[in-house]
């Protein structure tokens, strides 16, 4: 409604249908023309793959960070930046980074200390990730001009085989690393200054170590794999059953939420399905594998509450069926940024 | 509520009021119009399991004959509301009657700041062409728009004509496809009422 003719909406940047349209129809279509060898833009998925002459991939990847507030309960706007382009090269299966760039553009009259901050983030983060910035860029712009602080990293990294978003199989089981919407409710309650009881935290976190445990112990057992960031995991499940063409049966009960997550959803009307996580993966994994490779990822820190949360199937494909353990429905995709309920 | 009642071909034999909107005004709100139309209200939460809750008793109320106003959200809601909210909103906002899409002119169905807020009021501080904004949609296409009926429970989604054609959430002609609880939007996104019975997992 707010749309006005000709112009870009807030819509078209919220991770749904109307920004895959945009960038099918402005960005994509010139350059899935031309011949490249590897996966590039036209698979929109995490990240470009490129063959390399002993049989490896060189797996690149890159996204530009806005965040409100810049800092906000269990991270901050340095620590994303490292850790979304980390997680992007992780889903592709590069899980050893050989390095990142960080491009920062400031507002004139940021406040230094709050910089010096969101650097130290950025090093703390590096080395969970066990990576490092190699390269970067800095830019001022006028007051105004800009909001605050953007910052964009370009991660590169080796996989051995490339885990595309696309290779979910009937019969598969669908596998969640940990608990979800924590950094979508955690964010939403910080920018609005709803103050809930118990502990609502991101889950920002670099987890190419967690991916890499599961690698090395079951390597081949995981059949696609993507980060449920903006719109969270149903978003996520519908990219990957769309480009599969399978359907997915999501097992509610499954599905690990903390207590916290649970009541800010529910106070503001949010599903946590609906909102981003920071710090896990969603994969498709082989029957037979599925429960050995759950028992992997609990060992890790960053994976104690992995769980098993559905199955892929030849029916409704492109679609997310929600067993509720009652009845099912079917799983609505997300679109734009979700607003609390208003009734 | 009450113009829904009142439509000549509603078929509402009950509502189930927003609980949100009670968790404010209190449940109590809803007894004149149930004593006025004799037709029950349950105040429901919005979980699954809440609105299943409202629907029993509600269903139960319609089939025994027996109107009155029940509480199935009593963790949010009480019959009083929630006092202070309700001084807060009368302070800064006084009721005006307004239009509602698809439904009809609604007297003291709208809120409008006060004047004391006139300084923080953007219908005094900027010029907007209200009676613009209401046919956003193109005339020909907002007189084929059910929204009305829709509201009344006479039809469904199906039976528009515009419905996932002309009228989809990215460019809506009725209410119904604004909200994220209106029906035509529900239906949209929750495609209908799909027959997902026959759908099994081997296990």
């Amino acid at each position: 409604m707010s749309a006005i003719p000709g112009r870009v909406t807030l819509k078209q940047g919220g991770g749904g249908r109307a920004m895959r349209a945009l960038i099918e129809k402005l960005f994509i279509r010139d350059f899935a023309a031309m011949p490249f060898d590897g996966v590039g833009l036209a698979a929109m998925d995490d990240g470009a793959a490129i063959p390399l002459p002993d049989g490896d991939w060189l797996i690149v990847t890159t996204d530009s960070h806005v965040i409100h507030p810049i800092f906000f309960p269990g991270g901050d706007i340095g620590r994303i930046s490292i850790a979304g382009t980390v997680n992007d090269l992780t889903m592709m299966g590069a899980t050893r980074i050989l390095g990142l760039t960080c491009g920062v553009v400031l507002e004139e009259g940021f406040p230094l200390d709050q910089l010096e901050a969101i650097q130290r983030s950025i090093v703390a983060t590096c080395l969970e990730a066990g990576t490092v910035v190699i390269t970067g860029d800095t830019k001022v712009m006028g007051h105004g001009e800009i909001d605050g602080i953007v910052i964009n990293t370009t991660g590169i990294g080796i996989a051995p085989t490339p885990i595309r978003d696309n290779g979910l199989r009937a019969g598969d089981r669908i596998v969640v690393t940990g608990t979800v919407g924590d950094h979508g409710l955690a964010v939403m309650c910080a920018r609005n200054g709803i103050e809930l009881e118990g502990d609502l935290v991101s889950d920002v976190a670099p987890i190419n170590t967690l991916i890499a445990s599961v690698l090395k112990v079951l390597p081949g057992a995981i059949t696609a794999m993507k980060d449920p960031t903006r719109g969270g995991l149903s978003s996520a499940l519908h990219e990957m059953a769309q480009k599969s063409g399978v359907g997915i049966v999501l097992e509610e009960r499954c599905v690990p939420v903390t207590d916290a997550v649970r009541a800010a959803g529910e106070v503001l009307g949010i599903d946590p399905l609906h909102v981003a996580n920071e710090g896990k993966a969603v994969m498709g994994v082989r029957a037979a594998d599925a429960e050995a490779l759950v028992e992997v990822l609990r060992r890790h820190p960053l994976g104690i509450n992995a769980a098993i949360v559905g199955t892929c199937i030849t029916e409704r494909p492109g679609s997310i069926v929600l067993d509720t353990g009652f009845g099912k429905r079917l799983l609505a995709e997300p679109e734009g940024e979700p607003l609390p309920r208003i009734c | 509520m009450e113009i829904v009642a009142e439509m000549p071909e509603s078929r509402v034999e009950g509502f189930l009021a927003a609980g949100h909107a009670a968790t404010i005004t209190g449940s109590a709100v809803f007894e004149p119009f149930v004593t006025r139309h004799n037709i029950p209200v349950v105040v429901a939460g919005f979980e699954p399991l809440d609105i299943l809750a409202g629907l029993v008793e509600l269903v139960t109320l319609v089939r025994n004959g027996t109107p009155r106003v029940v509480n199935m959200f009593p963790r949010c809601v009480s019959p009083e509301g929630n006092l202070t909210a309700q001084q807060q909103l009368w302070r800064v906002f006084r009721p005006i009657g307004g239009r509602w899409r698809g439904i009809a002119h609604v007297p003291n169905g709208n809120l409008r700041l006060r004047d004391e807020w006139a300084h923080v009021d953007a219908r005094k501080k900027f010029t907007i062409d209200v009676t613009a904004l209401w046919d956003y949609a193109p005339p020909h296409l907002a007189h084929q728009c059910i929204c009305g009926d829709i509201m009344a429970g006479v039809r469904n989604p199906i039976d528009c004509k515009l419905f996932n054609r002309e009228c989809v959430p990215e460019s809506p002609v009725g209410a119904c496809m604004v909200s994220n609880e209106g029906t035509c939007k529900i239906w949209h996104l929750y495609g209908g009422v799909p027959d997902l019975s026959a759908i099994e997992v081997a296990s």
